[in-house]
């Protein structure tokens, strides 16, 4: 849309001009990558699937509830409903539809993995590419950093912060998780900037005397970002392990909806009751579903970039 | 770096001719030692710094945890033993070895002081329990079901990883692609769950309570002790291997297919050298190098154990006493038990690392 | 592409085989022998859950490690009450106690074979000795404990400190006097007795409560707390005990215990043998419960999910029983703007306190009072007729609350209500996320809110946190979800509202004496005044304070009590600072295949979840009572009423 606008205004002339033009080819150009990304994705099965599957439960998250609203009456002679068209999982303990909780806690989910993958790569790769290419007092100081969070142990530390803090926002329970996942990943930016580091273009960029921002973010970052996105994908797939994992344990649950609360839920009312079954494997399959689509996404990635790892 | 040792050595031969030799020798087998271990001696000093600082970290989180210890007591010795609760409160009060009023400093210097001792930390709850107690009793436990399955998974997995690697076709591929991409999917304490759901619930096969069974044996060197323990074992230790074989042969996989690469195979193959010999003289002793250091990573955070298939099997393990403590806010003991763990971690990384840079002096150079 | 597809279609396989696998787990069910098999239980095992210190369970009872529910099978006192029921069993003793006339003494006979697990006599020194080393609630009320002879030990009550007879009784009986062995800590009695003997008397007009009416300080109360560390911490070869069964194994999942033969009624007690599982959530729970590999757990399981134990174990029964507790709303009178008399009032029509009560527990008995301080079956018991109809009741009248609310000032605006202000109410709810009663009542009170066009959040947390936000001052909480009322003791007045006073008191923030008052006894005592007009315990302006009787209970029995209850019931209904949903009751699994004795045969022989709550002073309602081992302490299996079906 904006390229279009941009190019068509090219004519007028003028700094204005000028500049729209700029921005027009700039634009052109982040969409030729972007495309060829995606004609680079989409040559995979792997990670085409596991895009798609992704894709899918965004769209839910954003659309599902607007057309399966979920509400929340209780309504105790309604409870425990055996699956039907009306209710295609059945309804929970409290009479209320399972199939829209799924459907209104995706959105919940997605966001705490989202920003955990966010703040864990923003985190991650800014510590460790200055870490890598700056060196010295820093590199040490944000190494140092990084060896203390990787030496606590993260599950009992999530214990204690969820006795610490109520969670009450999506924000919030990421920034715990994130606390303790930003450390690998800076760590290995870090040796992966180091090995660039020696390299050529590099070593020429710094003798044309350009200014170290402009290398890390035109030269470095480039040459890591497809990296940088694998391990987006990791974060997230963590994110979700760990987040229901706390929710599971009852430790976060602000939102009775959130896949990892309804599983605790299940869990609390006692598996031995056949009824509560629906209620376990709705968010167990939802929770599956999506992961494989992480785990898709991020081995097709890995394929494309390693074609050696390609299986014909 | 280089002046110190420098320093050191001119200034103790000027000191020679006065002093005499022998002492001069000395220094200088020092500096020596200085100089040819340094890279070591400095790693143990990062060691003990990041020791140090998640120790202080760990303790001021604990302390910032709300609620009020003594009430909390109170309340579960009231209902525990029928009493009124502000009876309970006073019985608390007499009960805990704690006193929350102990300023926040002078209880951070005396478990420092605790810790040059060797001791841990002692329990706020019961006499004689101490973190160091409590870590002898269930570590075994945590350290029999994980490293088991481990090892297990980790063979099991690089076996399957290689097989991937050479046989990039057929259906047996395109299957263990399926498991490694599930396995990947299913968090481990779920898998956990539904196998207490399927093979002990549902079909009572395996038991999903406890380590052993004291109803049929006793304690000690065995039979029927040791078949307990084995049995009550099976389970978690499966959820384990499932859980984690997928990621090992991932990783094989993808070293070996990059070792499969390598020219000195090409070369191997061209001498005529047989598949069978390739693929265990050359393949497999290169590929599982670089996943070695993942072993050793993975085998430090076992001594943290794991609180969720802890309790899923309700296998008493140092995972779930961690968080039951923690729940209890049986501070002194969670630190010690946190210490323990984060001690283990730092310890085993500085021996990889060592091992790693006497196999290979390059390291020692980079890292400088 | 073909291949590719292959590998989807594989993916797709491997995700259906799990789902099968859990379709598996649906489908399965566990079959049990038919009821009244004889010869169920050869071995004469009884199997219970139970959580203690893994660790081990310590050398003595009062060491404060948790011995979980080796203290039903292993801990007795002279006496043991049964909680909700104040029925009173004689353990230790041969019978109840002999009071004398003036109230002065108080005189207990200890069973000729009363004796310890070791074999030594259970004697007279040993409850002296338990008395001077634990200064439990009665000592606030004696002068001394005095070892007559072997058998005879005389309690000597301080006049200062009345109590009725009924009291006294109950008082003894709530003690686990058979739990220090004199022989064993005799150093540390010996002491300790000095040391209070030494101690100042408490003047005969002071208000200050101590044990022994004995009050010690300075260097006599460092060395008091020195002796009782000493004997916290002392280490016997055996587990100080005298009940019918001690511990022969432990593994820190496991307990099993023996049958003691040197019992006083060994000849009675048909077991032989006790066998403690551990578990580490609900889950694990019920599933022992199904597998039979227990015969007994106290409390209820969620509805369906109890069903499903009963159907997939055909030899277990239900009963119920009162549970002397309300759970219910308490409002943070803290927020003055909010909580007006009128708002309040409006949210008692405004929930359906039956739906609510169905979600958090079927069984239990739907409550139309406001938090009025006691549960409704104590106050039938403890209350005048007269005064327990005047109690208000409040419908589910959703019209009568809107009216309320707009006297009140509010306003409904597009569905959602605003406040005289003009604000939007944006109501917190806080709870114990722990309790599945609470959290289901906080989740259901967020729905009807929100039907109702009230915006709210619920927050969920651990106790601890929960009562820490809570309780401060300026809570962000507006309203929590907790018990209105419970009684961790004995029924007998005082009971729920001491409880109040320490906890939901600070929750509802009730007004308070200054912490720094002139009359020393009141600082920080909450000072709130309820109408008794007429009554002879009012004072000049017809009005009593809730501190002025609360401490005083005890000395009051008969008409006087009912009256006293009558006046503090009324007044803090008046109050309205939070809402009773309901009355909870509580209930026991019973393995009534394997267990022979178990009450109210007629109803689970006929449907084994016995859905009635036997009413108060019925046959069935002791009975039924003392089923439940944390409510009588083993009673059941100690007096012989359960028995092996071998």
């Amino acid at each position: 849309m904006s390229e279009k606008q941009s190019v068509r205004s090219d004519p007028n002339g003028g700094k204005w001009g000028d500049f729209l033009s700029r921005a027009g080819s700039t634009f052109a150009a982040l969409g030729r990558t972007i495309k060829n990304a995606f004609v680079k994705l989409f040559s995979n099965g792997q990670a085409c699937a596991g895009f798609c599957i992704i894709i899918f439960f965004i769209l839910l998250a954003i659309f599902g509830p607007m057309i399966f609203p979920y509400d929340v009456t209780t309504n105790f002679s309604m409870r425990f409903l055996p699956p039907s068209w009306e209710h295609p999982f059945g309804t929970d303990e409290m009479g209320r539809d399972i199939f829209r909780q799924l459907i209104s806690g995706t959105s919940n989910v997605l966001q705490i993995a989202f920003y955990t993958g966010l703040i864990t790569v923003a985190v991650g790769t800014l510590l460790g590419i200055i870490s890598g290419y700056i060196g010295g007092i820093v590199d040490k100081v944000i190494q140092g950093l990084a060896n203390i969070v990787l030496t606590i142990p993260s599950f009992p530390v999530f214990l204690m912060l969820a006795a610490l803090f109520t969670i009450e926002s999506p924000i919030e329970l990421a920034l715990a998780l994130s606390a303790w996942s930003w450390a690998g990943l800076c760590r290995s930016v870090r040796a992966q900037v180091m090995s660039f580091r020696e390299r050529d273009f590099i070593q020429i960029c710094a003798v044309m005397r350009m200014s170290k921002f402009h290398i890390i973010v035109k030269e470095l970052f480039p040459n890591i970002i497809s990296y940088v996105l694998i391990n987006f994908i990791v974060a997230v797939r963590n994110a979700i392990t760990g987040s229901v994992g706390i929710m599971m344990l009852g430790l976060a649950a602000y939102d009775p909806t959130n896949w990892g609360s309804m599983l605790e839920r299940a869990r609390n009312i006692g598996l031995v009751n056949p009824k509560v079954i629906p209620l376990l494997l709705a968010p167990l399959l939802a929770i599956m579903v999506f992961q494989i689509g992480t785990v898709l996404l991020s081995n097709g990635m890995d394929e494309i970039m390693n074609p050696r790892l390609r299986v014909n | 770096m280089n002046e110190r040792p420098n320093g050191t050595k001119s200034a103790f031969a000027a000191a020679a001719s006065a002093v005499g030799r022998w002492f001069a020798a000395a220094a200088q087998w020092v500096g020596r030692f200085f100089v040819r271990y340094w890279f070591f001696i400095k790693k143990i000093l990062i060691a003990i710094v990041t020791l140090a600082c998640s120790t202080i970290i760990i303790f001021f989180i604990l302390r910032l945890i709300p609620g009020d210890v003594v009430r909390e007591y109170a309340l579960s010795i009231a209902q525990r033993r029928g009493i009124s609760y502000d009876a309970a409160y006073e019985i608390a009060v007499n009960l805990l070895n704690y006193d929350p009023e102990a300023p926040i400093f002078t209880q951070f210097f005396k478990y420092v002081g605790g810790l040059f001792q060797g001791n841990l930390g002692a329990s706020m709850y019961v006499d004689g329990v101490t973190a160091n107690s409590l870590i002898a009793q269930r570590l075994p436990w945590t350290l029999l079901i994980t490293s088991v399955a481990l090892i297990i998974s980790f063979l099991l997995g690089t076996a399957i990883g290689a097989f991937m690697a050479r046989k990039r076709r057929g259906v047996a591929n395109v299957l263990l692609n399926g498991y490694i991409v599930t396995s990947g999917s299913i968090p481990d304490y779920l898998l956990g769950l539904l196998l207490v759901l399927l093979f002990a619930y549902t079909l009572p096969i395996f038991p999903a309570q406890g380590n052993y069974d004291i109803s049929v044996c006793t304690p000690g060197f065995n039979l029927p002790f040791i078949g307990s323990v084995l049995y009550h074992a099976c389970l978690p230790i499966l959820a384990y291997v499932l859980s984690q074989t997928g990621s090992w042969a991932l990783m094989m996989r993808g070293s070996a297919i990059g070792v499969l690469g390598e020219d000195y195979i090409n070369a191997a193959r061209a001498r005529g050298i047989g598949n069978m010999t390739i693929n265990r003289k050359y393949l497999k002793r290169n590929a599982m190098l670089p996943l070695v250091t993942s072993f050793a990573v993975t085998f430090a955070a076992l001594f943290g154990g794991s609180t969720l298939m802890e309790s899923i099997f309700n296998y008493p393990g140092i995972g779930l006493e961690l968080a039951q403590r923690i729940g209890q806010k049986d501070y002194f003991v969670v630190q010690g038990i946190m210490f323990f763990s984060s001690f283990m971690v730092i310890a085993i990384n500085l021996i990889t690392d060592c091992i790693y840079s006497l196999i290979d002096p390059r390291i020692r150079e980079t890292n400088k | 592409m073909k291949k590719r597809m292959g590998k989807i279609f594989a993916l797709v396989a491997a995700a259906a085989c799990m789902v099968c696998m859990c379709l598996g787990v649906m489908t399965g069910c566990t079959q049990g022998a038919e009821l009244g098999t004889p010869g169920t239980n050869p071995d004469k095992v009884f199997r219970v859950v139970g959580s203690w210190e893994k660790t081990g369970i310590g050398s003595h009872y009062n060491s404060g490690t948790n011995i979980g529910p080796v203290q039903y099978f292993a801990i007795e006192g002279l006496y043991q009450y049964v909680r909700s029921t104040d029925e009173i069993y004689p353990m230790l003793a041969e019978s109840m106690p002999v009071h004398s006339e003036d109230g002065s003494t108080t005189t207990v006979t200890i069973r000729e074979n009363a004796k310890w697990q070791n074999g030594e006599d259970f004697t007279a020194k040993d409850v002296f000795a338990f008395y001077y080393l634990n200064h439990t609630v009665v000592t606030n009320y004696l002068l001394s404990v005095e070892a007559k002879d072997d058998k005879t030990v005389v309690f000597h009550w301080n006049s200062n400190r009345t109590c009725a007879n009924e009291v006294k009784d109950l008082l003894i009986a709530q003690d686990m006097s058979g739990t220090v062995c004199y022989n064993e800590f005799r150093s540390y009695v010996d002491e300790a007795y000095q040391i209070v003997s030494e101690s100042e008397d408490i003047p005969a007009d002071s208000t200050t409560w101590g044990a022994f009416n004995k009050f010690s300080k300075g260097e006599l109360l460092d060395r008091l707390n020195v002796v009782m560390d000493n004997y916290k911490a002392h280490k016997t070869s055996w587990f100080v005990a005298t009940g019918p069964f001690k511990v022969t194994k432990e593994s820190p999942t496991q307990i099993i215990m023996e049958k003691n033969p040197l019992h006083w009624n060994a000849d009675n007690i048909g077991f032989e043998q006790i066998q403690i599982l551990s578990s580490s959530d609900t889950n694990q729970t019920y599933n022992l419960l199904t597998q039979d590999r227990i015969d007994y757990m106290d409390g209820l399981a969620p509805i369906d999910t109890l069903e499903a134990i009963l159907a997939q174990n055909k030899q277990m029964a239900h009963l119920k029983m009162y549970d002397p507790g309300s759970i219910g709303v308490l409002f943070n009178m803290e927020k003055t703007d909010l909580w007006t008399d009128k708002v309040r009032e409006a949210f008692q029509y405004l929930f359906n306190r039956e739906e609510i009560k169905n979600l958090a527990n079927p069984y239990a008995i739907t409550s139309y009072f406001p938090l009025l301080g006691m549960a409704d079956s104590e106050a039938q018991r403890w209350m005048t007729e007269e005064g327990y109809d005047a109690l208000p009741r409040y419908s589910h009248d959703t019209a009568k609350a809107e009216a309320l609310l707009q006297e009140a000032g509010w306003k409904k605006i597009d569905g959602k209500w605003h406040d005289q202000g003009g604000k939007l109410v944006d109501l917190t709810i806080g709870t114990d996320k722990t309790h599945a009663g609470m959290s289901s009542i906080a989740v259901a009170v967020q729905a009807e809110l929100q039907n109702f066009g009230i915006e709210s959040s619920v927050k969920m947390t651990d106790w601890g946190a929960w009562y820490a936000s809570a309780s401060m001052d300026n809570s962000t909480y507006d309203m929590s979800v907790y018990w209105t009322d419970l009684n961790m003791s004995f029924s007998y007045p005082t009971g729920t509202y001491k409880y109040f006073d320490s906890l939901m008191a600070n929750v509802v923030h009730v007004n308070r004496y200054p912490t720094e008052y002139e009359i020393p006894e009141l600082a920080g005592a909450i000072n709130e005044e309820f109408d008794a007009q007429g009554s002879k315990f009012a004072d000049a302006n017809g009005k009593v304070n809730f501190s002025t009787y609360v401490n005083m209970m005890y000395a009051y029995s008969g008409d006087d009590i009912k009256e006293l209850v009558d006046i503090y019931n009324n007044g803090i209904a008046s109050k309205l600072w939070g809402i009773q949903f309901y009355q909870n009751v509580t209930g026991s699994f019973i393995n009534v295949g394997r267990i022979k004795g178990v009450p109210e045969e007629a109803l689970w022989s006929q449907e084994r979840n016995v859905a009635t709550v036997p009413a108060e002073g019925t046959d069935d309602f002791y009975k039924v009572a003392c089923t439940n081992l944390i409510y009588a302490n083993g009673v059941a299996i100690t007096h012989g009423m359960y028995q092996p079906n071998a």
